[in-house]
């Protein structure tokens, strides 16, 4: 009898144990919630309640910042989702599209290829960006092992406590207030901006010693398209219209050499900004590198229109349930925007997006 | 009362644990904050300490290894860039490029036939590439645009590292690389060691 109180006790002592634990690392991990959002875009999928999209795309900053879901609905009445995060890897990408299967099944999945001139990890905190937001999954452990620079450590992206430990004296409002519950920062993963900063100079482009794609990078695109045919779905390569990082004419014509072979779309929108519209006096936030919102719901009428016709996407705008879902998205959307522009009137700069530059 | 102290026991041990896990954790101070791991690395600008030119204040003193020079103006990689860019003064161009999720921020400064790039660390910027634009400039050592070979190795030695068409030289602070095209240079550039040869 003693000892199966013993027993309980024990058990207790391990379950408290266990619950500060977890406490202290949601504690102690970045919530992404006023600065570098880019950090919470990967989670915000989970919460999700209606996953069945007809359109995702994975990606790097050239899909989550480029691409309005909401306008291929408005227009379209596609359904779409992004998943994308700063400078994700292509095997990275390549294994958020395996995990995202485990969930739903999409007509069409986009890509964007500039990830195909990384053939190594670059930086941890884009891998964090990539993974922390990830639950435990196969897929995930994957991508860990895939993307661990020398210096990083397994079990800190299974057990992130042991990576963020140190945070405890830098801890702010932010982390208590998000300690249970994180707020949406995108709109179905497009991260909006609407301030203007426009073009004045492009950087003359590098000469560079070899122009070849790795075997890593075309290996982890050969299993994506392997992945889609296997499961009915349309691949689209993309590249962003955006001027910088230069984008060479010796890796578009790889692209378009490695779709023709595939039998797969690739369009490079960088050569059809004058037919979408964009330009780039008011349509960047960043002189070029990224469209701000006025660019991405140009560009993603422009692409609704071809991935309606072209893989004869339905729309969706008569179900009522669509309607209502996106309806609160669209009010979200708007308010926004609206929150934006006014802080954009009062401060003459968004302050989510700023706060860092300014210390540095 | 035996049954309270071996709970007092067990939690004063659990509580232990916890403050062992965080506390030997703590003491791998080498890696930052995620935040601040990488801010203002943006190419490998943290990664400096070789050179024994690092970030001196004076534009046209003495130095040793590869630097470039424009107009009796010593530019070496890992170099402030203030001081430098006080005598250079204004460049034809500026441009900037923030790195996705502001980790980082790249810049550039164009002036006639060269340009080069900055990073910032602790809220100064310093040069972390030089790349000729045309042949109006030539390294210390002679080598312009359309050099060859033959050129680069009378003047900096056979001891190159070759990777396709580039050979490059390293003095540990500064690797400095020349692509050939149809037997002629194409490019020239000083640059920190650990470059991504990919660009963009």
């Amino acid at each position: 009898m003693v000892t199966w109180k013993k027993a309980v006790k024990l058990a207790v002592v391990a379950l408290f144990t266990i619950a500060l634990l977890v406490f202290l690392q949601n504690l102690l991990m970045p919530k992404y919630m006023t600065e570098i959002l880019e950090g919470a875009l990967i989670s915000e999928y989970y919460l999700e309640e209606f996953k069945e999209h007809d359109v995702i795309f994975i990606g790097d900053c050239e899909v989550y910042e480029n691409f309005s879901p909401i306008v291929l609905w408005k227009e379209y009445g596609i359904t779409s989702f992004i998943r994308g995060s700063a400078q994700q890897l292509i095997w990275q990408s390549y294994y958020l599209l395996e995990e995202t299967l485990k969930y739903e099944k999409p007509k069409v999945v986009v890509f964007n290829v500039l990830s195909m001139k990384y053939d190594r990890p670059q930086k941890e905190s884009y891998n964090r960006m990539a993974l922390d937001g990830m639950p435990l999954s196969v897929p995930k452990l994957k991508s860990i092992k895939a993307s661990m620079l020398d210096d990083e450590k397994f079990i800190t992206y299974l057990f992130p406590i042991l990576r963020y430990h140190s945070r405890w004296s830098e801890l702010s409002a932010e982390d208590f207030k998000y300690l249970f519950k994180k707020r949406k920062v995108t709109h179905n993963g497009y991260l909006m901006r609407v301030d203007v900063k426009p073009v004045t100079t492009i950087p003359k482009e590098k000469k560079l010693a070899n122009y070849q794609f790795s075997d890593i990078c075309y290996g982890y695109l050969d299993k994506m398209t392997e992945l889609c045919k296997e499961n009915g779905i349309e691949l689209v390569l993309i590249k962003a219209p955006t001027i910088y990082p230069h984008w060479y004419d010796e890796w578009d014509k790889q692209m378009e050499d490695y779709a023709r072979k595939n039998d797969l779309l690739y369009i490079n929108f960088l050569k059809y900004t004058d037919e979408i519209g964009i330009d780039f006096q008011t349509d960047t936030y960043d002189a070029g590198l990224h469209l701000n919102l006025s660019g991405a719901e140009k560009l993603s009428g422009y692409f609704g229109k071809i991935l309606q016709e072209k893989f004869n996407l339905p729309d969706r705008r008569n179900n009522k349930k669509l309607n209502m879902i996106w309806a609160a998205k669209e009010d979200l959307y708007v308010s926004e925007m609206e929150k934006q522009y006014a802080e954009l009137e009062e401060f003459g700069y968004l302050k989510a997006f700023n706060s860092r530059r300014n210390e540095d | 009362m035996k049954n309270r102290k071996v709970i007092v026991i067990i939690t004063v041990l659990a509580l232990v644990a916890v403050g062992a896990v965080v506390a030997a954790f703590s003491l791998d101070s080498n890696k930052g904050n995620i935040d601040n791991a990488n801010a203002g690395d943006n190419g490998g600008g943290s990664k400096n300490s070789t050179g024994g030119n690092r970030q001196n204040g004076g534009v046209t003193q003495e130095k040793e290894g590869y630097y470039f020079e424009y107009k009796g103006i010593k530019i070496g990689i890992n170099d402030e860039a203030a001081p430098i860019l006080e005598a250079l003064g204004e460049p034809m161009h500026y441009f900037e490029a923030p790195s996705c999720a502001f980790e980082g921020m790249d810049k550039i400064y164009s002036y006639s036939g060269f340009e080069f790039t900055t990073y910032t660390k602790d809220n100064k910027d310093y040069i972390s590439s030089i790349v000729f634009l045309d042949d109006t400039v030539t390294t210390r050592e002679g080598i312009t645009l359309n050099a060859t070979l033959d050129d680069i190795i009378k003047a900096y030695g056979s001891e190159y590292e070759k990777s396709y068409n580039q050979f490059s030289y390293s003095d540990g602070n500064c690797v400095l690389s020349f692509i050939l095209e149809n037997d002629g240079v194409v490019s020239v550039e000083y640059s920190l060691p650990t470059g991504n040869n990919m660009g963009g």
